[in-house]
């Protein structure tokens, strides 16, 4: 649905070009939630804006629904916008319209009659929650109504692509919840191509199917949310999956495994299936070993359960060894933290 | 009590030449704010959307239209007053009466107007412009239903100003023959010694203006949704 290709974005402010973009390629799919997360100032901002040209890029092209919008004139490009529609952070909703009169400003500007206008932004308000706001104006409603309506706008005119900068930065976690509900919702009942800019991990554990990781204006990691999650490669990333996922030894654990006689500490990761397994258990009997369970922990990203246990296991070298070919010819990952015995 | 009837019979004496005076006032406040609205809002909206980085970006007109702007609102009122008679003629055919003296207040006020629908323009979140334009509005669509209804609480405050600033100049107005409450004052009270007659005018400036600002200040809470 999307295609970056070579794109940079360099801002000549002043004295010194500041390099927001650097030669970024993505592909996105048709129907997919595309999550981009990256620090402030990691160039995710001017990326997006790059997409509906709101941002001119310096080099580099982008193919949105087969049509490359980097190389389209005004009226055009015009044209183009209606279909890439886009959900702000701060809302940027009409303050001087109602709920009614904001949704239907799209419409009004694609030169919908007033009619067709009435129908689609009931539709729109009933999709969204808001059946009973038509009359009110924004500075009545919460930040999370606010948001609904910028969603039942930006979907006014059927877009092809949903274009989301940091639209739930403003929102309080159970909010935030819910709107991640509504455009999961409606991925899936219009089929809609979402782009979600964040800085928060949660927004893509909880909807994205693929995700990039920005930094420096560079994309460090691109891929499958469940294999970026579970195996991230790099630092920035790693640091981002902590933000949810404790994969980090809690303290006094720590100080356990440090101490004398403690055995051999290992730690068992797994993804997906193996979770149910009575894999512990079976080693205990199997090969004669003690197993200390330490510290444990199961999260599931989407549908997808994984996690990771910290295990002491005491018993002959030989057998704990065998343990844990074992373990690893179940698929699990071992990673050996401290060895005494 | 002897000075008390001939006040009131002094102000019975002249209430026909008030009144006359009261609607030559209003008539001229009126006209002027007319054109200069006319004038000023386009030339406001202008200033704002030639702006660099703003959606009709144009450095030459925007800077060419400020100073206009500011070359006119810099001249003083009362020499804009005699220094425009040229023009009163060719657009009046005369330099005399209230429609003459109404020239020389909208070429004062057109700019300032101008200047203060700049101002309430530039207030408008730049997010909500930028939301109009990724949905594709035309800058015509941006200026139309996106600027001037955000910025309308801030635009009628400012022409209420306006309106109590042109009260005031049209009495140096009416001094050239435009007639009017300034005038009045200016004729009886200066001229004649008539006291009474000043302080009535003063009384009715003071209950406009009054009037104006509740009225303005009113509609602009009305039409504020914020």
């Amino acid at each position: 649905m999307i295609t970056i290709k070579n794109l940079s974005k360099v801002y000549e402010n002043g004295s010194k070009p500041v390099k927001a973009l650097d030669n970024i390629n993505m592909h996105i799919q048709k129907g997919e939630i595309f999550g981009i997360i990256g620090y402030s100032g990691a160039g995710k901002s001017s990326l997006v804006r790059c997409l509906n040209m709101l941002e001119k890029p310096t080099a580099g092209t982008i193919t949105i629904d087969g049509k490359e919008i980097t190389a389209l004139n005004d009226k055009e490009l015009r044209t183009a916008r209606r279909k890439i529609a886009m959900v702000f952070q701060h809302f940027n909703l009409l303050s001087s319209r109602t709920v009614f009169g904001n949704v239907a400003f799209p419409l009004e500007i694609a030169g919908v009659p007033k009619k067709e206008i009435k129908q689609k932004v009931e539709k729109l308000l009933a999709l969204v929650g808001l059946a009973d706001k038509y009359d009110a104006y924004p500075a009545q409603l919460s930040g999370g109504q606010k948001q609904r309506v910028g969603i039942a706008r930006a979907l006014a005119n059927d877009p092809k692509v949903l274009l989301c900068d940091e639209a739930t930065s403003a929102l309080d976690p159970e909010t935030t919840k819910s709107i991640l509900k509504l455009l999961k919702d409606i991925n899936r009942q219009l089929d809609l191509t979402i782009l979600i800019i964040t800085h928060e991990m949660k927004v893509i554990t909880e909807i994205c199917d693929t995700v990039a990781v920005l930094e420096s204006g560079k994309v460090i990691e691109m891929g499958n949310v469940v294999d970026v999650f579970t195996k991230p490669q790099h630092s920035t990333t790693r640091a981002f999956v902590q933000t949810v996922i404790n994969t980090e030894i809690p303290e006094p654990v720590k100080q356990r495994i440090g101490q004398e006689g403690g055995g051999r500490v290992i730690r068992v990761s797994f993804i997906g299936d193996h979770t149910g397994k009575t894999v512990i258990s079976s080693i205990v009997k199997k090969f004669d070993v003690d197993a200390n369970i330490l510290y444990g922990n199961i999260d599931h990203l989407q549908d997808t359960p994984f996690g990771g246990l910290i295990i002491e296991l005491t018993g002959k070298q030989e057998s704990i060894l065998k343990a844990e070919e074992y373990l690893a010819q179940q698929g699990l990952q071992i990673e050996v933290i401290a060895n005494d015995c | 009590m002897t000075a008390d009837i001939s006040l009131i019979n002094h102000l019975i004496e002249i209430s026909p030449e008030l009144w006359k005076a009261t609607y030559q006032t209003l008539v001229m406040v009126g006209a002027t704010m007319f054109f200069s609205t006319i004038i000023g809002v386009p030339l406001g909206v202008l200033l704002v959307v030639t702006e660099k980085g703003s959606i009709m970006e144009n450095p030459k007109v925007c800077s060419i239209l400020g100073s206009l702007v500011n070359i006119f609102r810099s001249v003083p009122f009362i020499i804009l007053l005699i220094a425009l008679f040229p023009l009163t003629r060719l657009i009046v055919g005369t330099t005399v009466g209230t429609a003459a003296a109404t020239v020389p207040l909208v070429v004062g006020a057109a700019p300032f107007v101008a200047r203060i629908v700049e101002s309430s323009l530039k207030e408008v979140d730049k997010g909500v412009v930028e939301a109009a334009i990724s949905m594709g509005a035309r800058p015509w669509q941006i200026i139309t239903k996106v600027l001037l209804p955000e910025a309308l609480p801030g635009i009628i405050l400012g022409l209420t100003i306006t309106t109590v600033t042109v009260i005031s100049y049209s009495a140096m107005a009416g001094v050239v023959g435009g007639g009017g409450l300034g005038d009045l004052a200016y004729r009886y009270g200066f001229q004649r010694f008539d006291e009474i007659t000043t302080y009535a005018v003063v009384v009715i400036l003071v209950i406009m203006v009054q009037l104006v600002q509740s009225f303005g200040s009113w509609l602009s809470k009305a039409v504020n949704k914020k």
